[in-house]
């Protein structure tokens, strides 16, 4: 299982790869803004120019960003994985068209192919955009930008404390769990080992219940009101590096839209 | 102990308290009046212990009775906050009191609320983990923290908020002989009133000056220690400790 919000910490504050100015240091709500809609022209796209652009573009994003080839590669990997089940699928749906192979009883099908492969261009760079964009902010700053963008503030402490905390629930989850297997629990396909794991979650959402209220004690005490305040950032980008990014990512996002609407 | 001449710090006048689940109220008609000291509350297992702490603080609303601080009856939400802005609980799991990713926003969490900067909250936070020499962590992601090291920072985030009371509850739980002598050592130095829930008698010799026991919702308050026999193991090799007898 996979937790983004730790291992994006693990790629980005504590193995530090900065200093890329046009990647690294500049205004969070700049980085998500740019993120959603460079997503949105390659999710809306159907031109191949633009999805090929895109994806290059991505990877040069991503070099710019100096992200670790091998966290890049591991993500991308469980991403088309998914994609896989598309590729094995789609090309089987039967359409006017005659088929361009038939292997025995088998047939793959033009329109199948070229849609699996637009939905593996799209998914693929826009993935390699929030890497590069989203996953090179820590997740204070990410939400610190989606408060400043005036994101609900709920959705924000919600996203904040789900970092803090998904680790503490994986942890009391597992505690659990090895209770249960120091009791001779062996997980099978039958009804005994659906309940336990029922019994496993059930406890471990009302923990998390519980332990959300001392936590919402503890603010309380501190001082909390419904408002969360955060910290202003320790050094503010240098200046130029936001305008040079600012044209970088502006002409990206012309690029692509008008690849997406002339070619 | 207590000054006539002043009111005390917290003071419950004839609170009851019940958890909706329970027939049987925690506490009946409970007086209860912190001078300002340094005390000790102690009491078995679901005696109420952390239940008087969270009515002293409104966590916990009383179904009768009132809550003073400083003399003055908390009534309105205003002077809830207010309250809860001069007291520093320091709770059972630091899990939860530490609830922010890195441990500066942890810190500088409450000054925040108290309306420092961002400028003035961070050299708040700097200052008091200078004070308890914990500055190397200031970067540190809240949950990789070790037991100690989070209790350290729990504490950090109460003293940073300058507060009048310090509420303890159960600080030593979990922590081993080093983190708790650690503990121990800046909670000495600390020239903060407090009231400590501890089963830990070592602690409470060495920290409080008075004592209260708290049995079937009823208080007892004792200033000094008493004599008493006792036998405990020394797992870690003969050393001499005092025992402060009256």
């Amino acid at each position: 299982m996979q937790y983004s919000g730790y291992t994006l910490t693990s790629g980005n504050s504590q193995s530090k790869l900065l200093n890329s100015p046009l990647m690294e240091r500049v205004d969070a709500r700049l980085k998500i803004v740019t993120a959603g809609l460079l997503s949105l022209v390659l999710a809306s796209s159907q031109s191949l120019s633009c999805l090929l652009a895109g994806l290059i573009l991505a990877v040069v994003y991503c070099i710019l960003g100096r992200l670790n080839t091998w966290w890049v590669l591991k993500r991308l990997l469980s991403l088309n994985l998914f994609i896989l089940f598309l590729w094995l699928t789609l090309p089987l749906a039967k359409t006017p068209s005659p088929p361009v192979i038939t292997l025995g009883w088998v047939s793959l099908y033009k329109e199948g192919l070229f849609l699996a492969m637009i939905i593996t261009m799209k998914s693929n760079g826009i993935m390699l955009f929030l890497m590069s964009l989203i996953g090179t902010l820590s997740i204070p700053e990410l939400c610190r930008g989606l408060q400043q963008l005036r994101v609900p503030s709920r959705f924000v402490q919600l996203l904040g404390a789900t970092y803090r905390y998904i680790a503490v629930i994986k942890e009391e989850y597992q505690r659990l769990y090895q209770a249960a297997l120091l009791r001779g629990f062996v997980p099978g396909t039958n009804l005994h080992t659906y309940r336990t794991y029922g019994y496993l979650i059930a406890m471990t959402l009302l923990r998390s219940k519980i332990r959300a209220e001392r936590v919402h004690k503890a603010m309380l005490m501190r001082g909390f009101t419904g408002i969360y305040p955060m910290l202003s950032p320790d050094s503010p980008a240098p200046p130029g590096a936001t305008p040079l990014s600012l044209l970088l990512f502006s002409s990206t996002f012309l690029l692509l839209t008008l690849l997406s609407f002339f070619w | 102990m207590q000054n006539p001449t002043q009111a005390p710090l917290l003071e419950l006048r004839k609170v009851t308290f019940s958890y909706e689940q329970r027939a049987k109220p925690v506490f009946e008609q409970l007086d209860f009046s912190f001078p300002g000291n340094r005390m000790g509350l102690i009491g078995d297992n679901g005696s109420g212990k952390t239940t008087l702490l969270h009515l002293l603080v409104g966590l916990l609303k009383p179904t009768t009775g009132m809550v003073y601080f400083q003399g003055n009856p908390i009534q309105s939400d205003t002077d809830l906050v207010q309250l809860r802005r001069s007291v520093g609980m320091v709770f059972q799991q630091a899990d939860d009191q530490l609830f922010c990713p890195t441990v500066l926003e942890d810190v500088a969490f409450g000054p925040l609320n108290l309306g420092q900067t961002s400028r003035q909250a961070k050299a708040t936070a700097l200052e008091v983990l200078q004070l308890l020499r914990m500055e190397n962590y200031i970067e540190r992601i809240t949950h990789t923290l070790s037991g100690g090291e989070k209790r350290m920072i729990a504490l950090a985030t109460v003293l940073a908020m300058n507060p009048k009371v310090l509420l303890l509850d159960e600080p030593t739980n979990d922590l081993d002989r080093t983190a708790k002598n650690r503990l121990l050592t800046t909670l000495q130095a600390l020239e903060i009133p407090m009231i400590i829930i501890s089963h830990d008698w070592d602690l409470l010799s060495k920290l409080a000056d008075g004592y209260v026991a708290l049995e079937n919702g009823k208080l007892t308050f004792s200033e000094q220690m008493e004599i008493h026999n006792h036998k405990h193991a020394h797992p870690m090799g003969s050393h001499t400790h005092e025992h402060q007898h009256c």
